[in-house]
């Protein structure tokens, strides 16, 4: 299965692929992650901890944060290309579009573990 | 950055008004956009109210009737008159269709005509449809096959073999869908564009032909084939009833077929 490897032959189908897998797991997801912080709009801030902490919910959300930036890459890259021309600065663009959404990622996913692993 | 606004030379001016249709009851308008390139002015849209008792039921009937009765220097491409040669293709009423088989009596109002979009204009309606069939060529639209044809035989296909290319031998190239893709608007250079993509599907689904993963392979890479968004103009504007955004759908699948098999 070359394409779940990185291959520059495929950038195209590579691409259209994840962008495809990625969209579809988030449908379950976000409509996971919109009812479950509904669930806990009148909790107390312990509550919400002791919820975050939970195997299944820290697993959860690392999932659901990683789907949306990774899915944010790719759709965001798409537009670049539809509508930046010249190509060092679509190049920069592309660049721009990958810092910031493995910053957000990562942000994300250390906030997770720290709550989850060392707040209490 | 695509450009979201004309430039200045390409504002389309009000142009002249010629009243043809005398005291008929049977008037109809056509505001058609003309450009001159050898005049140096900018384009405009010249009004003709013609008396439709004395032309045929066609645009394209109407487009010629204007051409000999009032106007010579209208300038257009016309071939078959049937929508089999793809020639008089042009925006009509807003769409892309072809004038031939597009009948005066569907449109209520006046009748816009102009040429197919965000292409370079020649002259009045007619585009420069260059790169377009030098894409189509890329695509090298004709059967490929190592193995020899049955002596003094045709290459034979079985009914269903054949039936998968239905909906895609029909395509007469006259570029409507190719030229009402916001994809191809903005990146004709490099997207291939549905017209193109529809004509490479019918070379990959043909029993016949045996260089399918050259062909897939020539359309990897973020633009030829990925551009294709489903925005689904194609389909919609299609003269001839036909599916492009189906064809490239299946390529698609066909690209990441052969990748997870």
């Amino acid at each position: 299965m070359k394409i779940f490897g990185p291959n520059s032959r495929l950038s195209g189908t590579h691409h259209w692929w994840w962008q495809r897998l990625s969209a579809i797991s988030l449908i379950p997801l976000s409509l996971w992650f919109v009812f479950s912080i509904l669930s806990q709009l009148n909790s107390n801030y312990a509550d919400v901890i002791k919820w975050v902490s939970s195997a299944p919910v820290t697993l959860l959300l690392i999932l659901f944060f990683c789907a949306v930036f990774y899915h944010a890459k790719l759709g965001l890259e798409v537009i670049a290309e539809d509508y930046i021309h010249n190509p060092s600065i679509l190049a920069l663009s592309k660049a721009l579009i990958k810092t910031t959404v493995i910053l957000g990622a990562l942000v994300s996913v250390i906030a997770i573990i720290k709550i989850s692993f060392f707040t209490s | 950055m695509a450009q979201f606004r004309l430039p200045k030379n390409s504002k389309i001016a009000k142009g002249k008004v010629y009243d043809h249709a005398g005291n008929s009851k049977n008037r109809k308008t056509f505001k058609i956009y003309r450009w001159d390139p050898d005049s140096g002015e900018n384009p405009r849209t010249d009004s003709y109210v013609i008396d439709l008792d004395k032309c045929g039921p066609m645009i394209l009937d109407a487009i010629v009737y204007i051409k000999n009765e009032i106007d010579p220097s209208l300038t257009f491409r016309r071939s078959c008159r049937e929508g089999i040669c793809g020639s008089c293709a042009m925006n009509i009423d807003g769409t892309n269709t072809l004038a031939c088989t597009k009948s005066i009596k569907s449109i209520k109002k006046d009748v816009k005509i102009y040429p197919l979009p965000h292409m370079q204009v020649r002259k009045d309606l007619v585009p420069d449809l260059n790169n377009f069939y030098e894409q189509y060529s890329s695509v090298q639209p004709w059967l490929q096959s190592n193995t020899p044809p049955p002596k003094n035989k045709e290459r034979l296909q079985s009914k269903e073999d054949r039936e998968k290319i239905d909906g895609l031998y029909e395509c007469i190239l006259c570029a409507c869908c190719s030229t009402s893709c916001p994809s191809y608007w903005w990146n004709s250079d490099k997207y291939l564009g549905p017209a193109t993509l529809l004509q490479s599907y019918r070379w990959l689904v043909d029993s016949r032909d045996e260089a399918t993963n050259e062909r897939l392979d020539s359309l990897e890479g973020s633009f030829k084939l990925f551009r294709c968004h489903t925005i689904m103009n194609c389909a919609k504007t299609c003269p001839k009833g036909l599916n492009p955004a189906k064809a490239i759908a299946e390529i698609k699948k066909m690209m990441v077929a052969r990748e997870t098999a």
